[in-house]
């Protein structure tokens, strides 16, 4: 287990690393752009396609769950045309952002830890430095950017896809037409849900990317590190993005 | 001070580097002139690759002075860092190659970044590039389609790149057979000699080092053994020398076996 000294040392490099990333991305010279671009549309597109059919499928099932767990209680009070504003809300505010950036983590997150981490072992993140190439700048940086705009992104698609199958649910189920589920959900979700959901998820997307990118560009040792560290960043991932979650819950009551 | 033409490329004083308090490189000094060819060689721990990596900035020594080029090494003066890196190629054991780009893709990769030339006159860079390592025709495939020949030959495209005054080439012939390790030594020495620059290359192969090098330096327990010529080497009277340059397995150098009487053990149950 890590000693408390080496735990405080390593929060230290965590932060200091963030900063080099932040910083990179800040003070990026006009020319860098032209490097950046075509690799943070690369990272996009993977980031973006690799997770979408997951998340689809995810948050439906999520959205036909929570129809089935409410709808019977709200049917005991009368009230079971109530289905959309709970599901809409719950989704919009919480679900939707968490599940989608748990998701993400596992499978984006995960697949930058092993990519990095095997480039670190094979020497290549020193061969970009040996050739004056910062690799902070042509490695983090990208795929940084990629996960603060993918995730709310992905998040969107995931409150539609549980809202439709949520709609289809209550529709099919419990006999809740579909023009009333929309519209008491419409009446319920305020602009507010939504956009608080869309800056949690590009805070997410930066935790995730700076959590794996650091640990891949940290680990030492050889190829067997790589799957440690792997492990390491997806369940570190996991835990900040919930951590981050209860905070902001916290200034948004 | 300005550096000129005739100055020592590597210059490197009393240099020290240790791991948990252990010395791996104890007060190392040489010079490298331009256009030599240096091989540094020695048994397996004997601090190669520690001293490759203090010369290419990415370990800090404890004590000492490295100058590359005239210039200071300040590993942790990121700007003066790149400066420097801009001057010197490496070419690594394992290649090192980015696995997500081309051959042609990597060795382009350098010259965008720092020269600012057109796209067109970057791919007729990199093309006679590849072409004298012999890879024109594999410049469209993948690091992971290649043979470890062919991926060294790759590396040291992409370390002559930026048309460095020096490059460091970690161990050109780990994992190789012997007619392809003679094939890289050749094509070591005819990029040396035709681009005029100074070499430095970490091997424990005799044969390849005779081949490539005009000077030898050999490192022992973290200290130079030998510095001279190939002649002088094979004259070296020094018994640790002479066994390393036979390559016999009994002498001074080496595993030392433990062994056990096992017979004794059973016969005498103690
Ligand atoms: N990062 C490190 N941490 C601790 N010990 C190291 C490290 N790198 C090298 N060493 C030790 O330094 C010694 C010299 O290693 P090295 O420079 O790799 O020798 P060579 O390349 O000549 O085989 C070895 O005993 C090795 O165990
Ligand atoms: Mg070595």
């Amino acid at each position: 287990m890590l000693s408390p000294l080496k735990a405080v040392e390593k929060v230290g490099r965590s932060f200091h690393f963030f900063c080099r990333t932040a910083t990179s991305v800040a003070v990026a010279p006009k020319k860098e752009w032209r490097f950046r671009i075509p690799l943070l549309i690369e990272q996009i597109l993977r980031a973006g396609l690799m997770s979408t059919p997951i998340v689809l499928l995810f948050a439906g099932l999520v959205g036909i769950i929570l129809v089935l767990q409410t709808a019977f209680q709200l049917a005991q009070f009368g009230r079971v045309e109530m289905v959309g504003a709970l599901v809409g809300v719950s989704v919009t505010r919480e679900m939707g952002p968490l599940m989608t950036a748990i998701i993400v983590s596992g499978r984006v997150g995960a697949a930058f830890t092993a990519e990095l981490g095997t480039m670190k072992v094979n020497d290549e993140i020193l061969a970009a430095e040996t050739m004056a190439i910062d690799p902070i700048q042509f490695l983090v940086v990208p795929r940084f950017l990629a996960l603060i705009i993918v995730l709310p992104c992905l998040t969107t698609l995931s409150d539609i896809s549980a809202l439709v199958f949520a709609l289809l649910t209550g529709a099919s189920l419990f006999d809740v037409p579909q023009m009333t589920f929309m519209g008491v959900a419409q009446d319920w979700i305020q602009t507010s849900d939504i956009l608080v959901g869309g800056l949690k998820s590009a805070v997410f997307g930066a935790l995730i990317a700076h959590i794996c990118c650091f640990e891949a560009f940290h680990l030492k040792g050889g190829a067997s590190s790589v799957g440690t560290a792997t492990m390491r960043a997806v369940v570190l991932s996991m835990v900040a993005v919930l951590a981050a979650d209860a905070v902001f819950a916290y200034f948004t009551i | 001070m300005s550096y000129a033409e005739t100055d020592p490329v590597i210059q490197v004083r009393d240099l020290v580097k240790e791991f948990d308090g252990r010395r791996v490189l104890n007060r190392i000094s040489f010079c490298v002139h331009p256009g030599e060819r240096l091989a540094i060689l020695g048994p397996s721990g004997g601090g190669k690759s520690t001293l490759l990596s203090c010369l290419i900035g990415a370990t800090i020594p404890e004590e000492g002075e490295i100058r590359l080029l005239g210039e200071v090494l300040r590993p942790k003066d990121r700007k003066a860092m790149d400066r420097l890196r801009l001057k010197f190629g490496v070419m690594f054991q394992g290649g090192a190659l980015f696995s997500s780009m081309s051959i042609h893709d990597n060795v382009a990769l350098p010259i965008r970044r720092h020269s600012g030339l057109a796209d067109e006159t970057i791919d007729i860079l990199v093309g006679m590039k590849l072409n004298q390592v012999g890879l024109f025709a594999a410049s469209e495939r993948f690091p992971d389609e290649l043979s470890g020949g062919m991926i060294k030959r790759a590396a040291l495209a992409r370390a002559m790149a930026l048309d460095p005054a020096l490059v460091f080439i970690d161990e050109p012939s780990a994992g190789l057979d012997p007619v392809t390790v003679a094939g890289i030594d050749d094509l070591l020495l005819k990029q040396a000699t035709t681009h005029d620059v100074t070499m430095l290359v970490v091997t424990h192969d005799m044969q390849s080092a005779y081949r490539i090098a005009s000077r030898l330096i050999m490192l022992y327990k973290g200290e130079i053994l030998f510095d001279g010529s190939p002649q002088e080497i094979r004259e070296c009277e020094d018994p640790v020398v002479r066994q390393f340059v036979e390559g016999r397995k009994d002498g001074p150098l080496g595993f030392q076996e433990s062994t056990m009487d096992f017979r004794k053990l059973l016969l005498e149950g103690d």
